[in-house]
């Protein structure tokens, strides 16, 4: 990434509560309230006693008076370089990993920052008085999720950074009101909900509201005028929820590791060039989800590493599927009997083929070799379905199962090198040991039984936004 | 091994008057102090008022019993009394002085007596104590003639709780270290009455929403004196502690910050409900709370401070709400704006260290009434220099627009406020009668 030596993410995220009395349904005075809501928002944000703090420290900035910060040897001038000192380290477990990423793509560090507001006050007290409204009325409230990232030098001043930072936190409240205009119908008004994507270079990193509970499918439009604004290609998600950056500091709830080839260093192979999966997958194998499928679900693991990609790219809003749906979904298309399901029989590329059609409406092209050996003249189809398409692929046959996640290949000596996730790793989330074991690593031609026949299970990616 | 009460010595003098003008069968009071985990303080012993007609019995007086009116006064000075300490204070056990004759029914006289207080003063708070907190309150009989002291505690947590010996020890200056903390704090509360409840839940709705505040205000970020601490650390730094070389009190201001956190509450629509009417509650209150000299932990201090803040709103919403929100109210009400100013928060010392206590004031209400209130309840008289009336301020409502309705409604609500205070002791017979009342209705909102 060209960012990378450019500077840190900053992040401010705290919830800002937005509340009114409605005397009427009419959109008019809806519309009218909102406005006035948004206002009240706005005039807590630029109040002397709203507060930033530096996530893990204990800096405190009023951003509206005048920049005081605690504790007092912080100075709006002071770098951003300085600042980071005062954050407490960050938990052990990041940093077992950050030995091997060393050289290679290290998390980008990110400073947070939470939202406060003070409710002291350095004023003489005033007594508290209750006020009381006799009048029918429906209430309305919610909370504006505000999360504002921008990108800093680590030599900008801090006082700089918390302006930027005021400056797009206005500007983001401002885009979730129209974003409430645009989708509130009645009284049914959707949370505007703030996503941020990085971009091919040179657009960065974005800010997108979309209002919460509407699907993807339902905001194509929203989509496809962005995707025209920023020059994206219009054959290919960016812009879907999934498609949101995933903050370095952020933990993947569910378990699965993500992308253990990242952490790979590439294979030593003269003059060839990577062909290489595009984009996020989670890594599917044996024994996972409390499941027992060593031995035989070595394929539906390869389909739900495959099926991961589709869903982390915003293909699909669907869960990965389980063995269980996996087996009904072959029933349903009429590919097995009813006593399939619940079986322990294995699987296939084409059963894989017909899944990904059955679930996710993916088409996908198979390779066959008769012959592992042949194997090691395919490197222009790899080659070329990795550029074109990045998906991961299926590979089954005669024997094991496993996923290709990409190639070396030369495309003068025709030398080739597969990328393989192995679905048949029985232990833990342990990205040392996968790696270092070979679970997920680059192989050479003789990895393939060299006689048995092969059918390669090649997805390829629908052309929508 | 008991418990430890290091008591102010003005205390012993305190106690020895009252067991020296001896002219009833029994005197009765309360102790007021704080607790730390190795010991406990107390600072000050107030007696019971004494009861007045009509409430005294003439019938009852044979023998000597404590009857149930006696109890109920008890427990509701104790009550009144325990609304008008500052933070970190509270009403930490009863005293009785009897005869020798008495000294066998007095012990469960005292049993009786202090889980009853307990009771009562602390039924209605917005917070609880937590576990690792100290349970044990504590009885001390006094022998008229020997003037010995018998000292024993209760596990308040424990209905059954069996009687543990406890040392009595009189000190100088018990609390003339304690540090002090202070804080003004914005209350802006949005309290919408949901149309579905009934008429009598209102004041459950309005419980409900000031628990959420409670809750609110526990999560509250803090600074000390504009640092954040380590809320493991004890508050008085250690450089300090030796440099000191005569004790005094160490102020110390604190700030509140309300995180503004994202809830996951994966919620996708703005809520929305119909209401029938809405209640703001709004204004800066002063707070104050001292903590024990016991090595206290920031995190100590802090609650102390916070259980005030507490403490300040559900005492004041509590002494206006049979005004404000009875159903007649609220018939004249209909479709109007009110608005009513609580009562005023104001300091005074009324003990021999200069901790200060504090009274609650109606607008009309002048020193005079705080004098006379103080003369009542603390058993002390309280010269214009000690009361400190201006940490608080009154001023025209600001929530209302519409100015002109409000100052004709609040003055003459306030009125009526002002007739019920106008001297003390109706106050407190009032308070007794209104007691049930107030009882069930917190039974309620629980």
């Amino acid at each position: 990434m060209v960012l990378e030596d450019q500077g840190i993410f900053c992040r401010v995220r705290g919830a800002l509560e937005l509340s009114f009395s409605l005397h009427s349904k009419e959109e008019a005075t809806i519309q009218k309230a909102i406005t006035k809501a948004v206002q009240d928002v706005s005039l807590q944000v630029s109040s002397e006693y709203f507060v930033f703090n530096i996530c893990g420290s204990p800096v405190f900035i009023w951003p509206n008076r005048n920049l005081k910060i605690t504790p007092v040897e912080i100075t709006p001038d002071t770098p951003c370089r300085e600042i980071q000192k005062y954050i407490r380290a960050e938990e052990e477990e990041s940093d077992k990993r950050s030995s091997r990423k060393k050289d290679k793509k290290r998390p980008r560090d990110i400073i947070n920052i939470n939202l406060m507001m003070e409710i002291s006050k350095s004023s003489l007290s005033s007594v508290p008085t209750i006020h009381q409204e006799h009048k029918k009325h429906l209430h309305v409230e919610m909370n504006l999720p505000i999360d504002v990232v921008i990108l800093v030098q680590l030599e900008q001043k801090l006082g700089v950074i918390v302006e930027h930072l005021m400056r797009e936190i206005c500007n983001q409240l401002s885009d979730m009101e129209k974003s409430i205009h645009k989708h509130m119908k009645e009284t049914c008004i959707p949370i505007p909900q703030p996503f941020h994507f990085l971009l091919p270079e040179p657009i960065g990193m974005i800010s997108v509201i979309y209002p919460a509970g509407v699907p993807d499918d339902q905001l194509t439009m929203i989509r496809k005028e962005l995707h025209n604004k920023f020059h994206l290609p219009e054959d290919r998600p960016y812009l879907r929820r999934a498609n949101a950056y995933h903050f370095p500091d952020e933990r993947y709830k569910d378990g699965y590791l993500r992308s253990p080839h990242l952490f790979l260093s590439n294979p030593n192979l003269e003059d060839s060039k990577l062909y290489l999966v595009n984009g996020v997958y989670s890594y599917h194998h044996y024994m996972q989800d409390r499941m027992d499928d060593n031995g035989w679900g070595c394929a539906y693991r390869s389909l739900q590493t495959v099926c991961s990609w589709f869903k982390y790219q915003g293909y699909t809003e669907k869960s990965i599927p389980t063995h269980k749906e996996i087996q009904q979904a072959l029933v349903d298309v009429g590919d097995k009997p009813k006593s399939f399901i619940g079986s322990r029989q294995w699987i296939g590329s084409i059963e894989v083929q017909a899944v990904l059609d059955h679930l996710l409406g993916i088409t996908s092209k198979i390779l066959f070799v008769s012959q592992g050996s042949e194997l090691a003249s395919k490197g222009r189809e790899l080659a070329n379905h990795f550029s074109t398409e990045g998906t991961p692929v299926m590979i089954g046959g005669g024997v094991l199962a496993h996923t290709i996640l990409g190639v070396a290949w030369s495309e003068t000596t025709g030398q080739i090198k597969y990328l393989i996730l192995d679905p048949h790793y029985t232990g833990a989330e342990d990205l040392n040991t996968i790696l270092d074991k070979g679970w997920c690593g680059w192989k050479a031609s003789n990895f393939w039984d060299q006689n048995a026949y092969y059918n390669l299970c090649m997805p390829q990616r629908p052309k929508v936004v | 091994m008991g418990r430890s009460y290091f008591v102010e010595e003005s205390i012993q003098n305190y106690l020895l008057s009252l067991s020296n003008n001896f002219n009833q069968k029994h005197v009765t009071g309360i102790l007021i102090g704080q607790t730390s985990t190795a010991r406990d303080f107390i600072i000050q012993a107030i007696q019971t008022p004494p009861k007045e007609e009509p409430f005294q019995n003439p019938s009852k007086k044979k023998g000597f019993h404590l009857d149930e009116t006696d109890e109920e006064w008890i427990t509701e000075h104790a009550r009144q009394v325990s609304r008008m300490l500052t933070g970190g204070l509270a009403i930490l056990g009863v005293f009785l002085i009897v005869p020798p004759t008495l000294s066998k029914e007095a012990s469960n006289m005292l049993r009786r007596l202090v889980f009853a207080v307990d009771k009562s003063v602390t039924a209605g708070r917005l917070w609880k104590l937590s576990e690792e907190e100290v349970y044990d309150r504590v009885t001390v009989q006094m022998c008229s003639e020997t003037k010995k002291v018998n000292c024993r505690t209760f596990d308040v947590k424990d209905p059954l709780s069996s009687p543990k010996p406890a040392d009595w020890k009189y000190q100088n200056g018990v609390s003339s270290t304690w540090p002090l903390l202070q804080c003004n704090v914005e209350v802006d509360l949005r309290l919408p009455v949901i149309a579905s409840f009934v008429e009598h839940d209102l004041n459950k709705n309005i419980m409900n929403g000031l628990k959420n505040w409670a809750l609110k205000m526990e999560k509250c970020y803090y600074l000390i004196n504009g640092q954040m601490r380590d809320p493991d650390k004890e508050i008085l730094e250690v450089h300090k502690k030796n440099s000191r070389a005569s004790a005094h009190r160490e102020c110390f201001s604190i700030q509140l910050l309300v995180p503004l956190m994202q809830d996951d509450q994966g919620d996708c629509m703005a809520m929305v409900q119909e209401c029938s009417k809405n209640i703001i509650l709004k204004g800066v209150v002063h707070c104050k709370a001292y903590i024990h000299s016991n090595k206290p932990t920031v995190a100590d201090a802090v609650r102390a401070l916070k259980r005030d803040l507490l403490d300040t709103i559900s005492i004041r919403y509590e002494m206006l709400f049979e005004d404000v929100f009875s159903s007649n109210e609220d018939e004249r009400g209909k479709g109007q704006k009110i608005d009513h100013a609580l009562p005023q928060r104001v300091f005074v010392q009324a003990s021999s260290s200069d901790i200060l206590s504090c009274d609650y004031i109606f607008r009309d209400e002048t020193f005079i009434e705080v004098k006379e209130r103080f003369k009542e309840m603390f058993d002390c008289e309280v010269s214009e220099d000690k009361v400190d009336l201006l940490q608080e301020t009154v001023s025209v409502p600001a929530v209302c627009p519409d100015v002109e309705i409000c100052q004709e409604h609040s003055s003459m609500v306030l009125g009526k406020n002002v007739e019920k205070q106008k001297t003390a002791g109706v106050a407190l017979a009032i308070g007794v009668a209104l007691l049930a009342l107030a009882a069930s209705f917190f039974y309620f909102s629980d």
